[in-house]
């Protein structure tokens, strides 16, 4: 019977070794940072993910763009959210939480470009040439998410020539040690895009192994389509016209003869960000198709022309860019307007639009038009022959340079509503968002996002730095 | 022991014979039974007071004593609340004893069990008769103003739906705020969000939803550092013990039959405007701006009478248990089917359990607790999400219809047509839980006993939705499934003896393993040919198909020793060790330790018993530390995440930064007691506790700008400190009449000691929670940070916040912002009083929450004037219109128009209430009919009450009870439409066979 006495506690003793083995879990969704480098296929993830990030909502998901349309006034937005709503009405507080998502989301995209661009070139066995196209793959998106926060928080180049303060420029891979970064003027940030693209120029191939790569990936054409972009932006127009006659020289890129081109991957798209039915950006708080349908095809009704908008196509009603609209009812319940770009409010397939050849073309003939107190033969050439006449509408008169320059912005606005561009063409060209406002005049407080309160809280290097009025 | 009893029974004996011999007596037979199993009672001692006279109920629960006509019995039972009876002339009395729930009572420990008179720990006990027949929820809603310490806020109306539990004002800010709930000794995995895809709120599906309050028999609520050190890493937020019902062994098998049936309201909703209302209001508002006024249709629906319904609930419940000396079982069975008041929400809930004990020898004995149990929901969306039935119903602008002129469903966009989603849509969840376990205990000698343990706790939570083609085109259809299984053993070693007949030791020693494995599985697809195809394999497109598996494991070795001198002088020690696989390779392992002494002043010879003010006083105080470990599973490994995707390919990203030195939050916390009984009446229990945690678990904020939004991190201290009461009145035991009271209250104050640095503009730390609400230096965790709303100008008609200097301004920014608040109570607690006259039985419970704001993120939008794209709250019709009104929204073309309904303290109420939670009338058929009936040993019928009436801030429409953010602890009394409790009644059937 004694014996009875002992086995327990050793049964018990026994069961008491070491379990250690069994606490050591490692997580099944995620791979460590050690090796994500270190092996070509998880580093070519990496880059693929920075491009997962654009797709984003609040990158070029739609949410930055609609703010460029409704700040522009081609767009009425009409939606519930409060923190949007404030923002259209030149009334958001630096709390809001869309503007915190937007920024957020922007470094995103920035931090996973500069892993790219820092560690591409230590992983073994990538060839030095796929090494050089990851990294101007990474430098083109950072440059694009720079060039579009830039857009955001900071007035443009036109009402300081660049010295006023433009955002936190972070371009290493962060490793765990925190930094706190101040604005850089916008010159820095202009500096720092250009010399991105200058290199993604020269890193990246013209195309890729299939049409939609070479419009879906960062290619040269892209790059110099962007570079076409920040410097008509910066009133540089030489370089703008160089970089623009460089694009279109690669020979890959042309006016669609018709509008039937979205989501085409055809030689109108420069770069385009592809999405899917199963891979897109939109979430519950809208997306392209969300935003730009009614309830009835599956959108959230929320965005639809604006009474601007229609005025400006009622001038020449014919504008065969002007039947690309359907009637339906909005998020107020009532009938309004909405855009057919994103026809997809189903799956949201529709791609993002960021460079096509009609706005190379714009930019090219603006800056030539800029450039010259003379009317510039080329410039009237692309507004009347191509860009004109593909919606429609007969060859325009004009009668000076100042004309044209306005007759292209015309052109410009209805080619490219709905895609992002209003709020800064106006804002570039020193003309107001509202007439009505000062908070919306050019220069006014409110054309600009503030800086989202809580970064300025946890960076004490951007203390002090919140734009004026918010 | 047995010495004593012979003893005890020679001298009964002796004192009987005795009595005899005074003569000029007059027999009383009678039999005495349980108050609440209405059962008989054996080995009752009864008295005769002011003599040596006495006797003892037999087994079947009769006596019969000799006394004087006119003299008094005392009736008393061990863990029975004594009764003194005046026996006037009467020859048969019957008595109902009601069970103690006092300092005699027996406490539910970790690992074990004591005496409440010689424990030296802090816990509170609610027992059956607290919550018995209450057509609860969830087990949860029981601890609600019952036990002193425990805030309990509903999150909802919703059904199913988790409660928000603080114990002693918690311990944490980013890491989890549950408590640790352990049922028969099985620590229940509770993984909230992760087990059902949102809806629109962080509430969770309830971890306690599968365990019918009928088959519980006691909640332990344990709150000290003495009580809590011995559950080390998991410990720090409380732990919960839930005991579930066991046979008794000395009755004849038992049949229990309950039945209740109830309707239900909701307490309060908003004013919203109606169709005519809003387009006036619209046309205004537009003309005062200058603005087109468009051509309004003029159609017109009430959304929330469409919504609101009312609600239903039936339960039946039927037990089975009993006993002899080798055995014990209980079987329960539980069947109930609820509709919510609110449309789309119903539930139907089976569960069944099995609990066994059998002596294998006088040696060994082995058990087994099951509960099997299934749930069947129909979901709606909650909060911030246009698909819940509150939120559309408030928001949808009355003007728009849910039926075209034929009649059809239309698809009303964002601000979705919820009674087509309702009609036409699925949204269900499953939930199929067992929850179990198996022991052998074996008495080695005399005092040692080993036990192996053996626990199981296997849950699916199974979710299928389907929208149809009218609100989502092509159709779109999900179905997921969460499954989360546990396994532990625990064994442990316990020794318990007295020595030199004043030295009582015994001794714990245990180890335990514990890992469990959450699965999460989700198909999801696009594109259906019809409505009638309802599953995701229909679907054309697949959107996602995702499975991902966490892992966790926790090693522990666990001990506790108590002594005490003669039950005057009493000590415990307890430690723990943990090991975890959440933690750090630095960090793995954390050792947790608890110290308490306690003194029975009562026991002292110095001590008089015998005096009418204090018959027993108990002194004790507790130091030591527990952790928590909830902050997911990998916290500390830097990772790359995938399904980062682009064109077809995979694609991965940078998900968390790593730190390997992340470790457990540690609360140390003190705790000194008084505990007394008074005036033979009255238990009173006293507590004082200062809580200090360290090394908080926070999600610490990095800039945006490293592509990171936060790290967990162990920095900063957080203190707790409080007061609480507890209070058991027996005013009035008699035959006839018996009044009790139960009165709590607990005192917390929070305090943020440090923080890692992130300044905000008065230079103070701060961790944000929620836009409105932040853990800030030298101030509540709680803390809403909101700029001050100063009302409408009397004159201008604009609105006008204050700035932080305190002037007004028309253009607050966020840099006004101060502290306006705290979600916080500064006391809650509650008070339940309980009559018996003959069979007539009543109860009323309030309970009552001081000190707090609620904060309602749905004004943003009903008090938004500008948008024509929802509906406004019948507020905005007082707006200001000549110079001196008062009014309650600015002047229609004020420039404030298109700030005021931004977020300040306007949003914010005082969150203070005291509310009838319940109210109780019952009637026992009285024994002489039921022994007619030769079937039932009992038998009573009851009405009952719930939240009938509330006492709370006048300008608050809502219900007060709000809670959307779930087990958080850094974001409490915040909602933006939350569905409010319900106001129901209820009547019921207990029948004991």
């Amino acid at each position: 019977m004694n014996y009875k006495v002992y086995i327990l506690p050793l049964l018990f003793a026994m069961s008491m070794q070491s379990c250690d083995k069994r606490l050591d879990l490692l997580p099944q969704q995620q791979l460590a940072d050690e090796i994500v480098f270190q092996n070509p296929t998880t580093a070519y993830g990496a880059l693929i993910g920075v491009y997962s990030k654009t797709q984003n909502f609040d990158f070029y998901g739609s949410f930055p763009q609609i703010i460029g349309d409704f700040l522009g006034h081609n767009v009425n937005f009409l939606g519930t959210f409060p923190t949007i709503q404030d923002i259209q009405n030149f009334a958001a507080i630096s709390t809001n939480a869309n503007v915190q998502s937007l920024w957020r989301q922007h470094y995103e995209v920035i931090a996973g470009a500069n892993k790219v661009i820092d560690n591409i070139h230590t992983t073994p066995t990538l060839t030095e040439a796929q090494a050089n196209q990851y990294e101007g793959e990474a430098r083109f998106l950072r440059a694009l998410a720079y060039f579009q926060l830039s857009n955001l928080f900071s007035h443009p180049f036109q009402v300081s020539q660049g010295t006023n303060l433009a955002v936190p420029l972070v371009l290493e891979d962060f490793v765990g040690e925190i930094s706190f970064p101040a604005r850089s003027s916008l010159n820095a940030v202009h500096q720092q895009i250009i010399e991105d693209l200058t290199q993604a120029v020269a890193l990246l191939p013209t195309s890729y192994s299939s049409e939609e790569l070479t419009r879906g990936r960062a290619t040269r054409g892209a790059s110099l389509a962007l570079l076409a972009r920040i410097y008509l932006y910066r009133d540089e127009l030489a370089q703008s016209i160089q970089a623009a006659r460089d694009a279109l020289a690669i020979g890959i890129y042309q006016l669609a003869p018709n509008f039937n081109f979205y989501n085409g991957n055809s030689a109108e798209d420069i770069f385009s960000i592809q999405n899917s039915a199963i891979d897109n950006g939109r979430t519950a708080s809208g997306g392209w198709a969300s935003y730009y349908n009614p309830a009835a095809l599956g959108g959230r009704g929320d965005a639809v022309f604006s009474n601007e908008l229609i005025a400006t196509f009622e001038e020449e009603p014919t504008d065969l860019r002007y039947t690309f609209r359907l009637e339906g009812i909005a998020t107020d319940g009532l009938l309004h307007q909405f855009t057919t770009k994103y026809p997809d409010a189903a799956t949201n397939s529709d791609n993002a639009p960021v460079l096509r050849t009609t706005e190379l073309l714009l930019t090219l003939a603006e800056a030539l038009a800029k450039s010259s107190t003379a009317i510039n033969g080329e410039a009237l050439a692309i507004l009347n022959e191509q860009i004109r006449q593909r919606a429609n509408l007969p060859a325009k008169s004009i009668s000076s340079s100042t004309e044209l320059v306005e007759a292209i912005l015309i052109e410009r606005r209805k080619e490219l509503a709905f895609e992002g561009h209003h709020r800064m063409d106006l804002l570039r060209n020193s003309q107001d968002l509202r007439s009505d406002n000062s908070n919306a005049a050019f220069g006014g407080n409110r054309t600009i996002l503030p800086i989202p309160q809580r970064d300025i809280d946890v960076n004490e290097g951007l203390s002090g730095q919140q734009n004026p009025g918010y | 022991m047995k010495k004593q009893v012979r003893i005890v029974l020679i001298s009964l004996f002796t004192l009987l014979n005795f009595s005899f011999a005074i003569g000029q007596q007059i027999e009383i037979r009678g039999s005495v039974s349980d108050q609440q199993s209405k059962e008989t009672l054996a080995g009752v001692t009864i008295s005769v007071q002011g003599t040596q006279q006495g006797t003892q109920t037999d087994e079947r629960g009769n006596f019969s004593i000799f006394s004087g006509p006119n003299a008094q019995l005392l009736f008393s039972h061990v863990g029975y609340t004594s009764q003194l009876i005046n026996v006037s002339n009467r020859t048969s009395i019957h008595i109902v004893l009601q069970a103690a729930e006092t300092i005699d009572e027996v406490l539910i420990v970790g690992y074990g069990e004591q005496r409440r008179r010689i424990s030296t720990q802090s816990v509170s006990t609610i027992n059956e008769s607290a919550f018995k027949n209450l057509p609860m929820q969830s087990p949860q809603q029981l601890l609600q103003g019952q036990a002193a310490g425990v805030n309990m806020i509903n999150s909802s109306g919703v059904l199913g739906s988790e409660a928000q539990i603080t114990v002693r004002g918690g311990s944490s800010i980013s890491g989890g705020g549950r408590p640790l709930y352990v049922i028969d000794g099985v620590p229940l995995n509770v993984n909230g969000s992760s087990y059902s895809q949102a809806q629109g709120s962080s509430t969770n599906i309830n971890p306690l939803l599968n365990i019918p309050a009928n088959d519980i028999e006691s909640f332990t609520v344990l709150k000290d550092a003495s009580a809590i050190a011995i559950y080390g890493s998991r410990g720090s937020n409380g732990v919960i013990l839930i005991t579930t019902k066991r046979g008794n062994r000395t009755s004849k098998p038992r049949i229990q039959a309950d039945f209740y049936q109830g309707i239900s309201r909701p307490t309060a909703l908003d004013d919203m405007m109606n169709a005519s209302e809003f387009i006036d209001y619209r046309t205004k508002y537009l003309e005062a701006n200058n603005l087109d006024v468009p051509t309004y249709p003029t159609t017109s629906f009430d959304w929330l009478d469409a919504i609101v319904r009312t609600g239903k609930v039936k339960n039946t419940n039927l037990s089975a248990s009993g006993g002899n000396e080798s055995q014990l079982f209980y079987l329960g069975g539980n069947y109930t089917q609820e509709d919510g008041f609110t449309i789309g929400n119903d539930m139907e809930k089976l569960s069944g359990r099995f609990n066994f004990e059998q002596q294998l020898s006088d040696k060994v004995k082995v058990g087994v607790n099951y509960n099997v149990s299934h749930v069947d929901m129909n979901r709606i969306g909650l909060e911030n999400n246009t698909y819940a039935p509150i939120t559309a119903a408030y928001l949808q602008i009355p003007y728009i219809t849910p039926y075209d002129e034929n009649g059809q469903f239309i698809n009303t966009g964002f601000v979705a047509n919820v009674l087509a989603i309702t009609e036409t849509g699925i949204n269900k969840t499953v939930v199929n839980r067992s929850t179990g376990n198996a022991f052998i205990a074996w008495d080695i000698f005399k005092g040692l006993t080993a036990k192996s343990d053996w626990g199981v706790d296997r849950a699916s939570f199974d979710s299928k939705y389907r929208s149809m083609e009218l609100l989502s085109p092509g159709g779109y259809a999900y179905r997921n499934l969460n499954t989360d299984n546990k396994w532990l053993t625990t064994n442990t070693l316990n020794y318990s003896t007295t020595f030199g007949q004043d030295h009582n030791f015994s001794a714990l020693l245990g180890q335990s393993f514990e890992t469990s494995t959450l699965t999460q599985i989700i198909a999801e697809s696009q594109g259906f040919v019809s409505d009638d195809l309802p599953n995701v394999g229909s679907g054309a497109t697949p959107i996602s198909a995702g499975e991902s598996i966490y892992d966790w494991a926790l090693y522990s070795l666990f001990a506790r020793a108590n002594y005490n001198y003669q039950e005057k002088y009493l000590f415990e020690a307890s430690v723990r060790r943990d090991g975890s696989s959440r933690f750090g390779a630095n960090k793995r392992y954390g050792t947790f330790y608890a110290l308490a002494g306690g003194w029975i002043l009562s026991n002292e010879k110095f001590f008089n018993k015998d005096n009418d003010y204090l018959q027993f006083l108990k002194l004790s105080a507790s130091y030591g530390t527990a952790g928590n470990d909830n902050i997911g599973y990998y916290p500390y490994i830097g990772t790359f995440q995938g399904g980062q995707d682009y064109m077809g390919e995979p694609g991965i990203s940078p998900s968390q930064v790593p730190n390997n030195n992340l470790g457990w939050e540690e609360t140390a916390q003190l705790d000194i007691g008084i505990s007394a009984k008074l005036f033979r009446v009255l238990d009173l229990q006293l507590n004082y506790y200062n809580k200090h945690t360290s090394e908080l678990l926070l999600n610490v904020p990095y800039p945006y700008t490293t592509g990171f939004t936060s790290a967990s991190q162990n920095v900063g201290t957080m203190r707790n400190r409080g007061f609480e009461v507890s209070l058991t009145s027996q005013n009035i035991a008699r035959e006839h009449f018996s009044w009790t009271i139960n009165f709590n209250i607990g005192f917390n104050k929070n305090t943020v000691l440090s923080l890692p640095t992130n300044e905000d503009e008065y230079g103070r730390n701060f961790i944000a929670g929620s836009t409105y609400q932040r853990a800030i230096e030298g101030h509540s965790r709680n803390s809403f940070y909101l700029i001050r709303y100063a009302g409408i100008n009397p004159e201008s008609g604009d609105a006008e916040w204050l700035d932080k200097d305190g002037n007004y301004t028309i253009s607050p920014t966020a840099e006004d912002r101060v502290i306006v608040g705290k979600g916080d109570p500064t006391f809650q607690g509650g008070i339940t009083n309980t009559l018996r006259y003959k069979n007539f039985d009543f109860s009323a419970f309030f309970n009552f929450t001081v000190g707090n704001n609620i904060y309602f993120e749905g004004y943003n939008f009903s008090d938004n004037i500008i948008s024509g794209s929802y509906n406004k709250s019948q507020r905005l019709n007082d707006y200001h219109q000549n110079p001196g009104d008062i009014a309650y929204a600015p002047a229609l073309n004020s420039v404030t128009v298109n700030s005021f309904h931004q977020h300040s303290s306007k949003l914010l109420f005082n969150g203070s209430y005291l509310r009838l939670k319940m109210v109780t009338l019952g009637y026992s058929l009285p024994q002489s009919w039921l022994q007619k009936s030769k079937v039932f040993q009992s038998a009573r019928i009851y009405a009952l009450g719930q939240n009938l009436w509330v006492l709370k801030d006048r300008n608050l429409e809502g219900d007060p009870e709000i809670s959307a953010n779930g087990a958080s602890n850094g974001i409490i009394g915040q909602s933006f439409f939350a569905i409010p409790q319900a106001k129901s009644f209820t009547i019921g059937i207990n029948l004991g066979l």
